[in-house]
């Protein structure tokens, strides 16, 4: 029997391997392109654009998701034209774990379960970068920090520091040459470190060989094909899916939505909304409940539900940050629920936190009184509309 | 950390096998500690002089009779089977058909029962499909850290 959980597992582990090979995706320009001056902003921009001028070969290690303090070494190969390659050398239970992506399909394959996922390459997305790093730019100081030497290669560190004290500090490593991030390390509030990627080795290459780019399933591997997330207008969404979609208009941390993506499977047919404060990235998936299906469980993950929608925010921050984020849409989604009709209800002070919890009527059929909070205290206003 | 505690570290943290927090921790100490920085450009000095080395080459044939001897150890030995009419056999023989029978019967019986099972409780857990739309979603953020999802056993289940 194909035991999905176990896959699912070794999907995690691949997370990583994915998540790196997007990285180099947005490596700069290569030498020979004009520098960036002492400008940390626009080196930050350098490194997120996904542009390719030469290719790379190295070795790194990466935060293991299966410990804190663990890390796992990838082998990585990336081609000029944006083709990656990768596989994991350490520690021996990942061994082998292989990922291709040629621009068009993305392809990962887990030995252990002999199973390969087939799906859209991420890189037929549209480039975001200049929106991201305008993002970044308004939630994040960004300046250089002192710079080292990283597997022998000159770098520019770019201290990300966060407007908003709950985020974390980032720590960008990237090749004063080429803008190839080297290294990742955030700083939590408290102060725990913690490196999310390193580089041992790496090269420039003049030649690499085509075929390094090219994964077929053998030796029986099964093969489980899934088509990209389709993006939704609002209206959209609530056609296909049977509810309005949950979106605050003021996210907590200077956070933003993206974008809305419709993601299916057979067990499951949800609202991905794609939100982001330029640099750190989460998902908040939203369902009906009438969609019986089973939230395992996870680090990286929050749920709650509103009324008939079942909310899971999924992201690499902290449990706090994610709560808070969680937070926000239910209780957009409370309010969306409460509000009378042809009454559209907006937070009344995004700066104090301060939003609507309910709703009451005033003494004129045209006027309302509203109920609002925040973490310290409650009260009313008296809204005239609709 | 301290000086002893570093030192003894140095060689792992040349090589880059520490953990994360320790990797910082020495670095961060070594940027302030001009003598493990002298005791850490030591060691890298001599790492790099035996970097240097030359690796032993193996001899003449090495790989040939490597693989050859494996082959050897990996090949089962033949068994010369001495098969002779006995009545022994006969009714072992039966015996086995009549199982193997016994089991594609009740294979084919069992299928059909089967199948419900399984459509009225399919795994409906979705760790799976997040875990490979995260994969999806990077794509846009490839500088905004990285989405790992650690599933861990469901305690309702």
């Amino acid at each position: 029997m194909f035991n999905l959980t176990r896959i699912a597992k070794r999907v995690a582990f691949a997370l990583p391997i994915v998540a790196w090979s997007l990285v180099p995706i947005a490596v700069a320009a290569g030498p020979g392109v004009p520098t960036c001056g002492d400008d940390a902003d626009a080196w930050l921009l350098k490194s997120m654009r996904r542009s390719f001028s030469s290719h790379v070969t190295a070795v790194i290690i990466q935060r293991d998701p299966a410990g804190e303090d663990q890390h796992q070494t990838v082998r990585v190969e990336r081609s000029k034209d944006g083709k990656v390659h990768h596989v994991v050398t350490q520690p021996l239970r990942r061994q082998g774990t292989e990922s291709v992506d040629d621009g068009k399909r993305l392809r990962v394959y887990l030995p252990d379960q002999n199973v390969m996922i087939d799906q859209a390459s991420p890189h037929l997305q549209e480039d975001d970068a200049e929106a991201r790093w305008k993002l970044a730019r308004k939630n994040y100081d960004l300046k250089f920090g002192t710079s080292v030497k990283i597997a022998g290669r000159d770098t520019h560190c770019i201290v990300a520091s966060p407007h908003d004290d709950r985020m974390d500090t980032r720590r960008y490593y990237v090749d004063r040459k080429t803008g190839y991030p080297l290294r990742m390390e955030t700083s939590s509030p408290e102060g725990g470190k913690r490196i999310i990627y390193d580089t041992r080795e790496i090269q420039f290459p003049s030649e690499i060989d085509p075929e390094r780019f090219e994964m077929k399933p053998v030796g029986g591997a099964r093969v489980l094909s899934y088509d990209p997330p389709q993006s939704l207008k609002a209206p959209d969404a609530k056609r296909k899916l049977g509810f309005a979609p949950i979106l605050p208009p003021n996210l907590p941390m200077g956070f933003k939505v993206q974008d809305m993506q419709l993601t299916t499977s057979d067990r499951w047919r949800a609202l991905a909304v794609r939100i982001s404060d330029g640099l750190v990235k989460a998902t908040v998936y939203q369902w009906l409940s009438s969609n019986d299906v089973k939230i395992r469980s996870m680090e990286m993950g929050s749920s709650g539900t509103v009324g008939d929608v079942r909310l899971l925010v999924v992201s690499e921050m902290s449990n706090d940050i994610r709560r808070d984020l969680l937070r926000a849409f239910t209780r957009s989604g409370e309010i969306g629920t409460l509000q009378p009709a042809g009454w559209c209800f907006q937070p009344i002070d995004p700066a104090q936190d301060l939003v609507l919890t309910g709703w009451e009527p005033y003494f004129s059929p045209m006027q309302l009184t509203v109920l609002t909070a925040n973490k310290s205290h409650s009260g009313t206003v008296i809204c005239a509309g609709p | 950390m301290n000086c002893k505690a570093v030192q003894a570290r140095l060689s792992a943290y040349l090589d880059k096998e520490l953990p994360g927090n320790e990797h910082t921790a020495v670095r961060a100490h070594v940027f302030d500690c001009a003598s493990c920085r002298e005791e850490m450009d030591s060691l890298a000095t001599i790492k790099q002089m035996l970097g240097r080395c030359a690796a032993p080459e193996p001899a003449e044939c090495f790989e040939e009779r490597l693989i050859a001897n494996v082959m050897r150890q990996v090949e089962p030995p033949r068994k010369q089977w001495n098969f002779q009419f006995r009545p022994a056999f006969t009714f072992a023989g039966i015996a086995a058909c009549s199982m193997v029978a016994t089991l594609l019967v009740l294979q084919f019986v069992l299928k059909a029962d089967s199948a419900p099972v399984t459509q009225t409780t399919p795994d409906r857990s979705i760790a799976f499909d997040i875990q490979r739309d995260q994969i999806y979603s990077v794509g846009t953020d490839p500088m905004g850290g990285i989405p790992v999802i650690n599933v861990q056993s469901d305690p309702n289940r």
